[in-house]
C-alpha cells in the first residue's frame, strides 16, 4: 500500500516539490538588488502598518535569510505547500470513496488502520521532499547571490516545515476519514488553517490579543527564525507533532470503526 | 483431493466429526441507513459448495448486504458471519476466505493490469501472483495496458481474476455480468459452474433472473429490503407466473380455462381476440389447448422478476386479507 500510495502521489509531490523550489530559487536571484538598496527598503517598510506587514510575513530583508523568509519562506512557499497537503490528505480516504475504488481495495485481508497508516506516511514523504526541494533551492540561491546559511540553520528550518505540514496534513486526513468526502474534508481543513492563520496576524496586533497566539498553529511556524539561529522552540515542534499524532490516531480509529461506504 | 477445513479455511468439529459451518449466515440481519432505507431482518444461509442466488430489483438492498458480508457497513442489528466469522468483528480472517467482484468495474485507472493483481496479491498468501497470470492466460486478457485503456468486458476480467487469484472457498458477486456481451456472460456463467464443481462456494447477486436461474441452486429474493423468499430453484421455476399474450382468429372457447390450474385469464381485448394469460409452471397443457384454437400470434417472453414477485405479493396480499 506504501509503494502504490508513493505510486500515485509521485508526480503531485514532484511538481509541487519543483514548483516550490524554483519559486524560492527565483526570489533569490531578487536579492542583490535588495541588498544593494538596502537602506531605502528600509525606510520603505517601516512606513506599512504593522497588522498589514504581519499578514505578508515582512520581517527585515536586507540580510538573506530575512528576505528569503519574507518573500518565500513565511506564506507564499507555505500557502503553496499548503494547498497539497489539503488535497493530499483529504483524499487519502474520500478518494478511493469517491472513485468508487474504496470496495476493491478494502476487500483484502487487511486491517483497514494500516492501509489508511501507508497512506498517511507516502503523504508525510511527500511532504518531507517538498521541504527537502525549498532546502536545496536556498542553498543553491544563496550559492548564486554569495549569500551564506548555516547547515543548522537549514536543519532547524526543515523540522519547523514538515511539523508544521505534517499537522495540516494530519487534520485534513481526519476530515477525510470521517467525511469521506474530498469537498468537505478540504473545505473544514482550509476553514482551520484560514481561522488559525488569522487569529495569529491578530495576537500580533496588541497586548489584549496576544492570548490568540496560543491556539494558532502558526504560532509554531518560524522557518525563518529557525533558519537563521539554527535552533528550533522545542515546545512548539512538540506541539505540533503532538496535534499530528492525535489527528491521525483519531483519522485510524474512525475509519476502523465506520462505515467504510455510505 | 481439498478437505472440508481447506475448503472453510478453519476446523468446525461436532460430536467428533468434522463439520462444514455453513459459508454464510445471517441473521436478522439489518442495516438501516439514514433516511430510513436498507435491509432489515435478513435470515438465510449460503451453504458451502452451492451458487446462490440473491435475486431483486435494483435498490432492493442487494449491495448493502454483500457490503455487510465484505466488512464494509456494520450491522444495525443482527449479525453475518462467514465460514462462522463474524463479518465486522472478524473480518480479516473472513476477507481472507473470500473473493469479490464488484458490480461496478471502477479500478485504479493509472496501472496496468498487471500491476494492480500485483498489489491485490501483495495481501494474499504467496504463489498468488503466478495463478493470476495463469487465469489471466486463459481467459485471453492482456495485462499489459494501463486499465483505463481497457473494456468494460476486460475490467470485469481483471476484477474477475483478483477475485479468483488466491483460489478463495467463497465467491462474493455484485452483479458480476452487467458489462459483459451474451458470449461473454455464458462464458462466465460456465466458469462459475466449474468453480461450483470444485467445491467453492458461489454468492452471485442480480436482477436477471434468468440468469440466476441458469445456474444457481438456491435463490433468495429480496425486495425494499426484505426477504421476499429463499427457495430451491426448481421450487422457484414451479411458482413464477409468466404472461403469455395471445393473438386469435376467434375468442377462445368457452370452458376452455376448466381444470387447468396452470393457466389463468388476465386481459381479453378486441372482442376476445387478443388476451392476456398467466402462466405458472409448465404450459405443456395449455399449449396442447391452444393448438385446438385459432392461434395468429403468440407472445411467451423470458420470465422477469416481476414474475416472481406476483406470486408472493399475492400470498403476502391473501395473508394480510386474512388478518
Amino acid at each position: 500500500m506504501l509503494r502504490k500510495s508513493l505510486w500515485d502521489l509521485g508526480w503531485t509531490a514532484f511538481w509541487y516539490a519543483a514548483g516550490g523550489a524554483v519559486y524560492i530559487f527565483a526570489i533569490a536571484l531578487f536579492y542583490p538588488t535588495v541588498r544593494e538598496q538596502a537602506e531605502t527598503f528600509t525606510k520603505l517598510v517601516a512606513v506599512y502598518p504593522k497588522a498589514l506587514l504581519a499578514i505578508f510575513g515582512f520581517t527585515d530583508i536586507t540580510t538573506y535569510t530575512g528576505f528569503m523568509g519574507t518573500e518565500t519562506l513565511n506564506l507564499i512557499w507555505p500557502v503553496v505547500i499548503i494547498v497539497f497537503a489539503t488535497l493530499g490528505g483529504s483524499a487519502v480516504v474520500a478518494k478511493e470513496v469517491e472513485d468508487g475504488t474504496a470496495e476493491v481495495l478494502l476487500s483484502v485481508p487487511a486491517r483497514r488502520w494500516r492501509l489508511l497508516l501507508a497512506k498517511e506516511i507516502a503523504l508525510a514523504i511527500g511532504l518531507v521532499g517538498t521541504v527537502l526541494a525549498a532546502a536545496l533551492a536556498l542553498v543553491l540561491g544563496a550559492v548564486l547571490v554569495s549569500a551564506s546559511v548555516k547547515p543548522e540553520g537549514l536543519l532547524a528550518m526543515a523540522v519547523v516545515m514538515a511539523a508544521f505540514l505534517f499537522t495540516v496534513a494530519a487534520y485534513t486526513s481526519l476530515f477525510s476519514s470521517l467525511t469521506s468526502s474530498r469537498g468537505a474534508a478540504a473545505g473544514m481543513s482550509l476553514g482551520v488553517t484560514v481561522a488559525s492563520y488569522l487569529m495569529w496576524v491578530v495576537a500580533t496586533l496588541g497586548d489584549s490579543w496576544k492570548w490568540l497566539k496560543n491556539v494558532s498553529i502558526f504560532t509554531a511556524y518560524t522557518p525563518q527564525k529557525a533558519l537563521e539561529t539554527g535552533s528550533v522552540d522545542l515546545l512548539s515542534i512538540a506541539i505540533l507533532i503532538a496535534m499530528t499524532a492525535v489527528c491521525v490516531v483519531l483519522a485510524l480509529v474512525a475509519f476502523e470503526r465506520r462505515d467504510a461506504v455510505a | 483431493m481439498r478437505t472440508i477445513a481447506e475448503v472453510a479455511g478453519s476446523d468446525h468439529h461436532l460430536n467428533g466429526k468434522l463439520t462444514l459451518p455453513d459459508a454464510i449466515t445471517a441473521q436478522r440481519l439489518t442495516k438501516v441507513y439514514r433516511g430510513g432505507n436498507g435491509i432489515f431482518d435478513l435470515e438465510f444461509s449460503v451453504q458451502a459448495g452451492e451458487i446462490f442466488g440473491f435475486l431483486g430489483p435494483n435498490g432492493a438492498g442487494k449491495t448493502t448486504t454483500i457490503r455487510v458480508i465484505l466488512g464494509l457497513l456494520k450491522p444495525t442489528r443482527g449479525s453475518l458471519s462467514v465460514f462462522g466469522l463474524d463479518s465486522w468483528r472478524e473480518s480479516t480472517s473472513a476477507k481472507a476466505r473470500l473473493g469479490f467482484v464488484p458490480g461496478d468495474p471502477r479500478l485504479y485507472e493509472k496501472m496496468t493490469g498487471a500491476a494492480f493483481l500485483e498489489f491485490l496479491a501483495g495481501y494474499r498468501p504467496p504463489g498468488t501472483i503466478d495463478r493470476a497470470r495463469k487465469l489471466a492466460s486463459q481467459l485471453d486478457l492482456d495485462l499489459h495496458p494501463r486499465i483505463r485503456h481497457l473494456s468494460r468486458g476486460n475490467r470485469q476480467k481483471v476484477l474477475l481474476i483478483q477475485a479468483l487469484m488466491h483460489d478463495p472457498p467463497l465467491l462474493v458477486l455484485d452483479e458480476p455480468t452487467g458489462g459483459l456481451d451474451p458470449l461473454g456472460q455464458a462464458a462466465f456463467l460456465e466458469l462459475l459452474k466449474d468453480e461450483r464443481s470444485r467445491g467453492k462456494t458461489v454468492f452471485l447477486s442480480s436482477h436477471d433472473l434468468h440468469e440466476v436461474e441458469r445456474i444457481a441452486d438456491r435463490v433468495a429474493v429480496i425486495r425494499d429490503g426484505r426477504l421476499v423468499a429463499v427457495e430451491d430453484v426448481d421450487k422457484l421455476k414451479a411458482l413464477r407466473e409468466r404472461k403469455m399474450e395471445l393473438t386469435l382468429g376467434r375468442p377462445l372457447r368457452d370452458g376452455f380455462f376448466d381444470g387447468m390450474s396452470e393457466a389463468r385469464l388476465l386481459a381479453a381485448q378486441n372482442g376476445g381476440t387478443h388476451v392476456e394469460l398467466s402462466v405458472r409452471g409448465s404450459p405443456k397443457v395449455l399449449l396442447e389447448r391452444l393448438a385446438q384454437e385459432d392461434v395468429v400470434d403468440l407472445v411467451y417472453p423470458p420470465a422477469d422478476l416481476e414474475s416472481v414477485f406476483l406470486h408472493y405479493y399475492q400470498d403476502v396480499d391473501a395473508g394480510d386479507a386474512r388478518t
